[in-house]
């Protein structure tokens, strides 16, 4: 399983103030509070880890988990800067990150298996329009590696909005995840 | 109008700087999913219980947050926070 979260820098810079009071004691531990106080650019580590976060939590809710809202009971750990583990209750998901001046992209799985992943640039503003356009992204570089045709390929939502790929009618044993946000999209596979 | 349509009337204008889906948003019933039906971005989601917090002079303990997920379960939880005050 392989869930992932893309962070838009400069669109979080506008619309989240992370320096409100309460936002750090709502979201972070004690532990990863320590993290960011001795880390050089705050800004960065805060969303670093939110990313992580995210991305656990949709591995945990493909394993059957049931949603929730609380971002404490999903605790960030590092190895190095890029990669780190993730435990919401008793899932550990190791983490890896992608940092550049305009995005911060995270995918989480069970062990270090092979993610194959893509991010871009999104050509449209609206939110469903960025959906659509990741989903199509993601058919088409997949049936390109698989050697599939597109119009056999298809991703379907469970009621519990896991994507899942389907060639012919049929569901595979692939998972996906999908993330975007501001201008940003990608998807991951395993 | 009902206490309830007051509270929702009220929770809307609280959510309205943080949704990304304006038909969710005109249609904003009891049953709302936060994410799934008004797109909040979830880190936006710790700005609408701060909000909550501060309009209601309440304090939302992580576990009170935890289902926060719906209006229905945001309703019930500023009730709560509210009658304990």
């Amino acid at each position: 399983m392989v869930g992932n979260d893309i962070i838009d820098i400069e669109q979080t810079r506008r619309s989240t103030d992370w320096e409100r009071r309460g936002f750090i004691e709502k979201i972070f531990t004690e532990k990863e509070q320590a993290i960011i106080a001795a880390f050089f650019d705050p800004f960065l580590i805060v969303w670093q880890m939110w990313s992580m976060k995210e991305s656990a939590y949709k591995v945990f809710i493909q394993a059957g988990g049931e949603r929730f809202y609380n971002p404490k009971k999903i605790e960030c750990s590092f190895d190095d800067f890029e990669n780190g583990e993730v435990k919401i209750d008793s899932l550990i998901l190791k983490t890896s990150t992608l940092i550049n001046e305009n995005y911060i992209f995270s995918t989480a799985t069970h062990d270090d298996s092979n993610v194959e992943s893509c991010v871009f640039e999104l050509p449209e503003n609206d939110i469903h329009l960025q959906s659509e356009f990741i989903r199509e992204q993601l058919i088409k570089d997949f049936s390109k590696i698989k050697n599939q045709e597109t119009e056999d390929l298809e991703i379907r939502k469970t009621a519990s909005g896991v994507p899942l790929i389907y060639y012919k009618n049929k569901v595979l044993d692939i998972s996906i995840s999908m993330t975007h946000h501001g201008g940003f999209g990608g998807y991951s596979f395993v | 109008m009902s206490d309830k349509d007051k509270m929702i009337e009220e929770l809307k204008l609280i959510v309205k700087p943080y949704i990304q889906d304006e038909k969710g948003f005109e249609e904003m019933h009891e049953g709302t999913d936060f994410i799934n039906d008004l797109k909040i971005n979830s880190a936006n989601l710790i700005d609408v219980i701060l909000d909550i917090e501060d309009k209601y002079e309440i304090e939302l303990d992580n576990e009170s947050m935890d289902k926060m997920l719906n209006v229905k379960a945001a309703l019930e939880i500023i009730k709560a926070k509210v009658a304990e005050k």
